[in-house]
């Protein structure tokens, strides 16, 4: 089955997860803290055969456009809610149900705000756009100058930045004045993004932040609590199903997680029933079998 | 630099150079600059950092930038220019590339000065002292001497020759005892720009300056004497032009911090 991700430029049509690629997808997020070169380069992977893109399109990605992907992705696998554990304003431990759909229009909206910068300064137009994820792992001595994209003259001449060094020539030939324009403007860009908080209509976590970002590292801390299943856990599942469930582990595979996930209830439920029927003696196999299986 | 960028940044050299702003020195001569880059901006301000050689540092750095500035014909003159002029370029070149108010610092206090009227005093100091700041003769029996203000070609001299060769350890009271009394033969020798015996004529500039040192150091006495009072008198002159209000100015790589 497909369905259509609107992330912001681009609508993409994509295929569905399979269990396959979801398997992959929490490999490469598994690591406490995961290198982000090297993680997104293997999830891009993953995302170029959803999309059937090639791998090089995510990278001329921003990384709100990368965003909205994986909360398109996130929404059509496994719904719109995540639950997420935080302290509320009165110190104690809650579960909140996040709702990714206001943060995916909120996303789109700030992406729409702040697409289009620029400034004027005598004979020239700068134009400043948020960093493709190719530059975001360029070196780069100055922070601003991931986001100067385009500078064209009063003769409609056009130089487009493709790297951070093109942008530190230009930077070190211009003048002071319009280094520092080009700065302020960059730091109202990303002042823009960090005033978000996805929190800000939950009442009782006032004194708590869920902020828009503009590194890859937070861009993955969210991957990985939209697809929160423990690698382990996703392997003894699949082992279950087949070994208890009688199902074939490359079916299971070619299946998408919204389908695995109701056969591991549905075998829960099997054997919840085998065991309340056995009235609940002599089934510790089974028992720990039950304890095993978790959801989602 | 690939072909396009490199077309590209002589536009930017173009454009930078319709902002080029004149300065009249002290000879009277206008010259015209182009504003800073941020690369020589950050040439300049790199050089505070609190060593022994910060100040031959901001120095190397002027006389960098001022040559890559320069919009005129003969690169070389500049190094007849002196440290009055420095002055004019420095506040000149940091009121046209970011803007004529700097804030300092002045112990806990943070003060907005004006660089233009830093300007003023600068022009007009040089107006008011025509006999001090050009070259002049000084005698005392056979012994002739034309001084005048130090040129950035013989402050580049002794950074280079004297300055940035020290090796100074301040435990050693006797070496500290020493430098101090070679640096005031410095300050004396910066200034003594020919000597003339008789019909024999030394033009001190092509000397190297330990070289120019020693032989200051030979002068008569009533000459030295008048050579320090020259070099107190300029030295007044122009570190007053720098005060506003009781605050001093510094002239350093601060002075072109972005505040």
């Amino acid at each position: 089955m497909k369905f259509n991700v609107d992330i912001g430029l681009h609508k993409l049509t994509c295929t569905e997860i399979s269990v396959k690629q979801y398997k992959e997808l929490l490999k490469c997020i598994w690591p406490e803290n995961p290198a982000p070169a090297s993680t997104l380069d293997s999830l891009f992977e993953i995302f170029s055969e959803l999309a059937d893109k090639p791998v090089s399109f995510f990278y001329n990605l921003n990384l709100l456009e990368l965003f909205m992907f994986v909360l398109g992705l996130r929404i059509q696998t496994f719904g719109p809610i995540c639950n997420l554990t935080v302290k509320n304003n009165e110190d104690k431990q809650v579960t909140v149900n996040l709702n990714l759909i206001p943060i995916y229009q909120t996303t789109k909206q700030v992406l729409h705000l702040i697409v289009n910068k620029s400034i004027n300064f005598d004979d020239l137009t700068i134009k400043l756009k948020l960093p493709k994820i190719t530059r975001l792992f360029e070196e780069a001595n100055e922070s601003c100058l991931l986001f100067l994209d385009e500078i064209i003259t009063n003769k409609q001449d056009s130089i487009v930045i493709q790297t951070n060094k093109q942008a530190q020539e230009f930077f070190d030939a211009i003048s002071p004045k319009l280094a520092q324009a080009i700065f302020k403007k960059a730091e109202e860009i990303a002042n823009e993004i960090h005033s978000v908080n996805f929190f800000s209509t939950y009442s009782t976590l006032e004194n708590h932040k869920l902020p828009l970002f503009t590194t890859a590292d937070i861009l993955l801390w969210y991957t990985k609590l939209f697809f929160s299943e423990e690698l382990d856990t996703l392997y003894d599942n699949i082992f279950y199903l087949s070994h208890i469930g009688h199902m074939d582990a490359s079916y299971i595979e070619n299946c998408t997680p919204g389908e695995y996930i109701f056969f591991v209830k549905k075998l829960e439920h099997v054997l919840q029933a085998k065991q309340e029927a056995a009235g609940g003696n002599n089934q510790a196999d089974d028992h720990s079998d039950l304890d095993q299986m978790s959801e989602e | 630099m690939n072909k396009d960028n490199k077309e590209f940044c002589d536009l930017l050299t173009s454009l930078r150079s319709k902002h080029a702003f004149e300065i009249k020195f002290a000879n009277d001569k206008v010259e015209k600059f182009s504003p800073l880059t941020t690369a020589q901006l950050k040439n300049l301000i790199k050089t505070v950092v609190d060593t022994s050689l910060t100040q031959i540092e901001f120095n190397s750095a002027t006389l960098a930038v001022m040559k890559e500035c320069y919009q005129g014909m003969d690169v070389s003159a500049l190094n007849d220019l002196t440290i009055a002029d420095k002055l004019l370029f420095l506040i000149e070149t940091r009121i046209n590339s970011i803007s004529s108010s700097i804030t300092i610092e002045d112990g806990e206090d943070k003060v907005t000065l004006d660089l233009n009227k830093i300007k003023e005093n600068l022009n007009k100091a040089i107006e008011d002292n025509k006999a001090t700041f050009v070259d002049h003769s000084i005698s005392s029996d056979e012994v002739t001497l034309t001084i005048g203000l130090p040129t950035l070609k013989t402050e580049h001299q002794v950074d280079e020759e004297i300055y940035k060769t020290l090796k100074l350890d301040t435990d050693n009271q006797e070496q500290v005892r020493k430098l101090l009394g070679e640096a005031f033969v410095v300050e004396l020798a910066k200034v003594v720009k020919s000597i003339t015996v008789g019909d024999k004529t030394l033009n001190t500039s092509e000397l190297s300056f330990p070289e120019r040192q020693k032989t200051v150091e030979n002068l008569p006495a009533l000459l030295i004497q008048q050579v320090i009072n020259y070099v107190e008198n300029y030295k007044k002159v122009l570190n007053g032009c720098l005060v506003i209000e009781d605050h001093s100015l510094p002239i350093d790589g601060s002075l072109f911090s972005l505040q």
